[in-house]
């Protein structure tokens, strides 16, 4: 069962950091570049 | 085109002859990395015996990338690419002349590299018919994907990490067919070495066709 | 400031039920299996990471020939081709990691020289390779036309692959769902293509956003520039006396450059 509870956790993990990530990033980008006109960080 | 292609491999091998880079660098450095497989198995004879063919081509593949690498750095000294771009030169001539330089050059480095196998691990060379043509497909195949992915990376940020990683997976399935190929020839395995041949020479056409269609787009961008 | 519109957001939800359900099933609902005991719950999540691992690539693939045709070429299926791509290889490196915890526990290895298996880690190298050309490259039409002829030429490599691989050697178990008469029956079936359906859809997700970050990005690239003049221009510019302090003063700066931004990308 430990194998099982491995193989689950760590695709879990693997599929939430990269999504994490892709968020993370679109939200910056979204802020860099608003509707109200882009701004410099 | 052929004769296109004659000019530049005439040209490459050329500047080969007189900078003299793949004999004094690249060779020996392949003698080296056969040294070192013998270091890396202990002197184990059976056991490099057994292993010769893949040592082999993995020797052929590392230096085979220098070689690569080699053949656009002269391209990218003083500007050489922007005179081959506007030399109206057809890009399928100039794309199968480099490959045929490479090739050239890898062929006597194979021959050397057998040599360094026979003396080094005392491998007993035979079947010389699925040997000679297995490795004669298999370093079209490797200079047609080298030269191709070569000329990809020619302009590009980080172009000496970046080549090695995209075209080592590539000859992947040339390192194995090659091998397996060797083995069936040296009688070290019971498979059928006319089969493996096949594959190498549907790579070594996929490449080929696929750089002469596409090498003209590509060195336009770089 | 959002980074999702309701559809994506009812797909984000949808796609966190579902994995939520498989959990549910897979870990305690779905009986253990008689020949391989609780071995088998891992089998509700392998095999679809590894078809959604196939299903970006496939992405990809698409993507890179809809650009190279000439009729149908579109920064649109350079985007979807670079989004499959990053997707696969993540779901390429979960199949792998979860791959060879099965291979530990069903075969007592990590690693086998294995057709799929070999096949798939070579699969994953040429991924990371076309997603480290992408970065390599600035220029956005060179950009997508590297990366499509190699995603072509590594498409073929990868059909060669297969037969090298297969006949290299061969140790995987053969497909089991897709038979006239499935070998599983009942909770485990059904668990089993639920797991199909929730990691389809969190694919779906992933591909959705990854597609968008890339064309946030590109504007970003082209407009970034213009930005950057603009904050610099206004910092040099004499502030006024009423906006002396600090705060003000840096507020004021960044508005009135981000008009003068967006009157400039409108010119362009």
């Amino acid at each position: 069962m430990n194998y099982v509870w491995a193989a689950w956790l760590s695709c879990g993990v693997l599929l939430c950091v990269y999504s994490f990530r892709t968020l993370w990033r679109e939200r910056t980008l979204r802020r860099l570049l608003g509707k109200k006109g882009p701004q410099w960080p | 085109m052929w004769r296109d292609a004659a000019l530049v491999a005439g040209k490459d091998l050329r500047v080969e002859g007189r900078a003299k880079v793949a004999v004094n660098q690249v060779a020996p450095y392949a003698l080296v990395v056969l040294l070192l497989f013998g270091f890396a198995f202990d002197q184990d004879r059976p056991l490099l015996v057994q292993a010769a063919p893949g040592l082999f081509w993995m020797a052929v593949l590392f230096s085979g990338l220098l070689a690569v690498q080699r053949s656009f750095s002269i391209e990218s000294a003083d500007g050489a690419i922007d005179a081959l771009r506007l030399s109206r030169l057809e890009p399928a001539g100039i794309f199968i002349g480099k490959v045929v330089a490479v090739a050239a050059q890898l062929v006597v480095l194979e021959a050397l590299l057998a040599f360094g196998v026979v003396v080094l691990f005392q491998s007993r060379l035979g079947g010389a018919g699925l040997l000679v043509a297995s490795t004669l497909v298999s370093t079209a195949g490797v200079a047609a994907a080298g030269v191709a992915y070569g000329a990809l990376c020619v302009g590009l940020r980080a172009r000496e990490t970046l080549l090695p990683l995209l075209l080592s997976p590539v000859l992947a399935p040339v390192v194995l067919a090659a091998t397996e190929a060797w083995r069936a020839a040296l009688g070290l395995s019971r498979g059928d070495g006319w089969r493996w041949l096949g594959i190498l020479a549907c790579f070594a056409a996929i490449y080929l066709a696929g750089g002469a269609i596409g090498f003209g787009a590509l060195i336009e961008e770089t | 400031m959002s980074s999702s519109s309701s559809l994506t957001r009812a797909l984000g939800i949808s796609a966190l039920a579902a994995v939520a359900v498989n959990a549910w099933w897979g870990l305690s609902l779905s009986p253990p299996d008689k020949v391989q005991g609780q071995l088998v719950r891992i089998l509700y999540v392998h095999p679809a990471v590894a078809t959604m691992c196939y299903a970006g690539f496939g992405l990809c693939a698409l993507g890179s020939i809809c650009w190279l045709w000439p009729r149908t070429r579109s920064p649109r299926w350079d985007r979807l081709a670079v989004a499959g791509a990053e997707v696969g290889a993540v779901f390429c490196a979960a199949t792998l990691i979860t791959g060879s915890i099965w291979g530990k526990a069903a075969w007592g290895v990590w690693w086998t020289w294995d057709a799929r298996l070999t096949l798939t880690a070579i699969l994953f190298a040429l991924s990371l390779g076309y997603l480290a050309l992408r970065r390599a490259v600035d220029n956005p039409h060179s950009r997508a036309l590297m990366s499509s002829a190699v995603a072509l030429l590594m498409a073929l490599t990868v059909v060669l692959d297969h037969y090298a691989t297969a006949w290299f050697a061969t140790l995987h178990q053969h497909t089991t769902l897709f038979k006239p008469s499935p070998s599983i029956h009942g909770w485990q079936l059904v668990t089993m293509c639920w797991s199909f359906v929730a990691l389809g859809l969190v694919f779906a997700w992933m591909v959705v956003h990854r597609y968008r970050l890339e064309a946030l990005e590109e504007r970003y690239e082209s407009e970034g520039y213009l930005v950057a003049i603009e904050a610099r221009r206004a910092e040099g510019q004499p502030v006024s006396a009423a906006a002396r302090p600090e705060t003000g003063r840096v507020l004021v700066g960044s508005a009135a450059s981000a008009e003068r931004a967006e009157a400039l990308v409108e010119d362009k």
